[in-house]
């Protein structure tokens, strides 16, 4: 009988133990950002930006974000962007990149405008905790390696 | 007799020793209580009033620029292009967000220098910054953190460089139009940024330039004949510009004395 009841308790602990497992073992943005920067051929064209520059851009409340990787042609160049962002608000999130897009559009309008077409094109995808949002211009190969990451 | 002749006069010159001695002690004390007064303390008054806009002055003379770094955005561009100040160091960035200062490339370079590495580098004592348009379209939180950690952090670098330079904070004029922000959201939004602007310059003990002072028609916006696309400044708002700061030079010897008591 007690064995019957140690073992119960020990499946019940392992299946709990293996639910926990899956949960935590949630991709990191990092991995999720370099995937797609890799897959969409875009590591010579973006590169990573500090922590500080990512807040400042989207101005992301505190708290709002816990883990956020952005790629993004710093030289302003192209519109070329990548940011995976890790969050338990992914509706205050999409707002924030919304703003940011706007924003993002009428500049470049003035002064690039060739890279419109594709801001407006951006993907945005939003998960249950997180935010994929890429502009590229391979939009089609982006939106399926976006959909395989949030499915 | 010889010895009573002889008592009086060694009197005498002793009265006389005594009567020098008694002078030259007197002098002294003179000195001693009346000594040369000695700077004991001095201290440097600045009388400039830091929350006010840069007042009008008489025009500086041209060598002044020999001095002068004019850093920005695009409308800095305009100093480039159709400046008439050729001794002045200007430098820019089209598009440029404040965020992204030590990245962007300057347009007027190839060697893919930034304008933080302008700023970083520059030996010049009177740099003007202008630096706001493009984050315009933004939120007003937004610009808390755009410009008392960002814009702050540039002029932190900038003092710790070179703690005597004269920095001029720049206004964001107010254009005629500009994309995706109609009227009455654009005044708004440039109050977010100047109000910022005017902030720190008072914070950080800089110069505040007022552009729309000194470029702006009755209604408030920038004159028309000044710009070619509601924002930026061909040749006409470019000498416009450049009367209004030579015209707006703070000479610190007016407002900074040094009292000793």
């Amino acid at each position: 009988m007690l064995k019957k009841f140690v073992s119960s308790i020990l499946c019940v602990l392992m299946l709990v133990g293996c639910g926990a497992t899956s949960a935590g073992s949630a991709v990191s943005a990092e991995k999720e950002a370099e995937q797609i920067v890799s897959e969409l051929g875009l590591s010579d064209k973006i590169t990573l930006m500090d922590e500080r520059v990512v807040k400042g851009l989207f101005f992301f409340d505190e708290g709002l974000v816990n883990d956020a990787k952005l790629y993004m042609d710093s030289t302003n160049k192209s519109a070329d962007l990548v940011g995976v962002f890790k969050t338990s608000d992914p509706d205050a999130v999409e707002s924030k990149i919304n703003d940011y897009l706007t924003s993002l559009k009428e500049t470049t309008q003035m002064y690039n405008p060739d890279e419109v077409f594709k801001i407006d094109n951006a993907i945005i995808k939003k998960g249950t905790d997180q935010v994929i949002v890429v502009i590229a211009d391979d939009i089609e190969q982006a939106g399926k390696i976006v959909e395989s990451l949030t499915k | 007799m010889r010895y009573h002749a002889a008592a009086p006069i060694l009197c005498a010159f002793l009265l006389l020793g005594c009567k020098g001695d008694a002078a030259k002690t007197e002098s002294n004390a003179e000195e001693q209580e009346f000594p040369e007064p000695e700077p004991y303390a001095c201290r440097v008054y600045d009388y400039y009033n830091y929350s006010g806009r840069v007042p009008w002055s008489e025009e500086i003379e041209s060598s002044y620029f020999d001095d002068v770094l004019f850093a920005g955005d695009s409308r800095m561009g305009a100093m480039y292009l159709w400046g008439t100040i050729e001794n002045a160091q200007v430098e820019y960035v089209t598009s440029l967000n404040l965020w992204l200062i030590d990245s962007m490339p300057l347009d007027n370079h190839t060697d893919g220098m930034t304008m933080y590495d302008a700023l970083e580098t520059t030996d010049k004592n009177n740099i003007y910054l202008l630096f706001g348009i493009n984050e315009i379209r933004n939120s007003e939180s937004y610009f808390d953190s755009w410009a008392f950690e960002q814009y702050q952090s540039i002029l932190d670098m900038l003092r710790t460089k070179n703690p005597d330079c004269n920095i001029y904070i720049m206004s964001t004029y107010h254009p005629r139009e500009i994309s995706g922000l109609p009227e009455p959201a654009l005044t708004e939004h440039l109050g977010y940024v100047n109000s910022r602007l005017g902030q720190l310059a008072m914070d950080n003990y800089v110069y505040y330039l007022d552009l729309d002072e000194g470029l702006t028609d009755e209604s408030g916006l920038v004159r028309d004949e000044y710009v070619g696309d509601g924002l930026h400044f061909g040749p006409t708002g470019t000498h416009a510009l450049e009367d209004y700061i030579k015209t707006h030079v703070v000479r610190r010897n007016w407002y900074v004395k040094e009292v000793c008591e």
